[in-house]
């Protein structure tokens, strides 16, 4: 379980989040949508961490080790490839499962061992390698921003199997972003308008 | 890596060729080969060195540390091991791929200067001390150069964690590449400055305080004990302000990072 409790944030004298209380049981599929501005990611980023919250607080009841992010426009080392990226993110906290990893690639149509750098890739092949880094190494609440930017059709399609495949690990997924996503079920749905949550 | 690597042969390279040069072309006097080693430092080759040195263990080493901040990399990073931790794994690889660096290159600069040392270049100690009265850290030579090589190393440790320090404040690729150099520069000139205020001032009894100012420039970090009128005092008191300024910035970079925006 995740509760999130009375979360305030406010950027010098701007305030993007208002008292935001709500709670994910394990295992579900969460969906955050708004308009651009409105505090989905400053809201996954308090969730995983990245930043503090102004007041309030998040309760993990366990897997707070166990996350797994895409930020929207997700980001590398820019001069070096696939490979060297995901192995150094992988080797932070295990060891480089080469073969998971390279199935995985091979499922987002991606190859592991492209010599391109990053800063090659198209915004949807990024999309896909932040998409990988956020799953490989068996995270249990995974959060996603804007997953299916710059995706082609073939590759959404193969990301809502990929979705399906995690929903029935068992996987916390929660996913904010301004598209339908017709691919998946949700078990929730909040909207986040003028910082408040509904 | 391979940028580091290749980096690390060609400043090898430049470094082996740098020690022969000087070797030959420089005349001076010493009683033996771990004295010859440190007035080789003294003489100013470590100009040289330091920038070699330097930028061969800041570009292998900490210039990859700082992509991950200037590429925003460090957001995928610190969601898995949290900040702090981050920032302490970071801060322990560089400082040990700096000690790792510097004892080779120390070493590789003693081997030039064992092979190409000539019996007549040395001159006995009653000469020597007639000529140099450097004490360098502690009277005893070989000790004498270990400890020089050591607090080198650990210098060089220091310099590149505060210059990992300062990637917060530097948000530019190309200005981080040089700012070695800048610091370098920069801190030498605060140096003097200080110090000749300090002297100035010239407050009885308190010569030793006033030498402090010198401990401001990088090169006590990396020469330690060589070009200083107060050689053990300026040293530690070197290390205590480059930690001071480190644990200053890694405790803004925390809260900026945490406070986001």
């Amino acid at each position: 379980m995740i509760a999130f409790q009375n979360i305030n944030k406010t950027f010098k004298t701007k305030t993007i989040l208002k008292d935001i209380s709500f709670t994910i049981n394990e295992g579900q599929i969460i969906k955050i949508t708004g308009s651009n501005g409105c505090g989905k990611s400053t809201l996954l980023k308090i969730a995983c961490g990245l930043i503090k919250p102004t007041s309030g607080q998040i309760i993990y009841d366990k897997y707070q080790n166990h996350i797994g992010a895409l930020f929207e426009n997700p980001s590398f080392i820019e001069d070096d490839n696939i490979y060297n990226n995901l192995k150094y993110l992988y080797n932070l906290k295990n060891i480089f499962d080469e073969n998971k990893v390279a199935t995985l690639c091979q499922q987002m149509h991606l190859d592991l061992y492209e010599k391109l750098p990053m800063k090659k890739y198209s915004i949807g092949m990024r999309q896909k390698a932040g998409f990988i880094q956020a799953i490989m190494e068996d995270q249990k609440i995974i959060y996603l921003d804007e997953s299916t930017r710059g995706m082609d059709e073939k590759s959404v399609q193969q990301f809502y199997q990929m979705i399906a495949q995690l929903h029935n690990e068992n996987k916390t997924i929660i996913i904010c972003t301004h598209e339908k996503l017709e691919g998946i079920t949700f078990d929730e749905e909040y909207q986040i308008e003028n910082g408040i949550i509904s | 890596m391979k940028k580091g690597k290749y980096v690390f042969v060609v400043c090898l390279f430049l470094n082996i060729v740098y020690g022969i040069y000087t070797l030959i072309s420089s005349s001076y006097w010493a009683s033996s080969i771990f004295d010859k080693y440190l007035t080789l430092w003294d003489m100013g080759t470590y100009a040289m060195f330091f920038i070699i040195t330097i930028m061969l263990s800041f570009i292998g080493n900490v210039l990859e540390k700082y992509k991950e901040v200037y590429y925003e990399f460090d957001k995928n990073c610190i969601v898995r091991v949290g900040l702090k931790q981050y920032i302490i794994k970071n801060v322990k690889e560089i400082f040990l791929k700096t000690l790792l660096y510097m004892m080779i290159l120390h070493c590789v600069l003693f081997l030039i200067n064992y092979i190409t040392c000539d019996s007549s270049d040395l001159i006995d100690n009653a000469n020597y001390y007639y000529y140099n009265t450097m004490d360098y850290l502690v009277p005893n030579q070989i000790f004498n150069m270990i400890l020089f090589i050591g607090c080198s190393c650990i210098g060089g440790g220091l310099f590149n964690i505060f210059m990992y320090s300062l990637s917060i404040y530097i948000k530019n690729l190309y200005v981080f590449m040089v700012s070695p150099i800048i610091v370098y520069f920069v801190s030498t000139l605060m140096a003097e400055i200080i110090h000749t205020i300090l002297n100035f001032i010239n407050i009885d009894g308190l010569t030793g305080i006033l030498s402090l100012g010198q401990s401001i420039a990088v090169g006590t970090l990396l020469q330690p004990g060589t070009q200083a009128q107060y050689r053990i005092v300026g040293l530690i008191s070197s290390w205590i302000i480059y930690i001071l300024i480190i644990v200053i910035n890694f405790k803004y970079t925390y809260r900026k990072k945490q406070i986001g925006g």
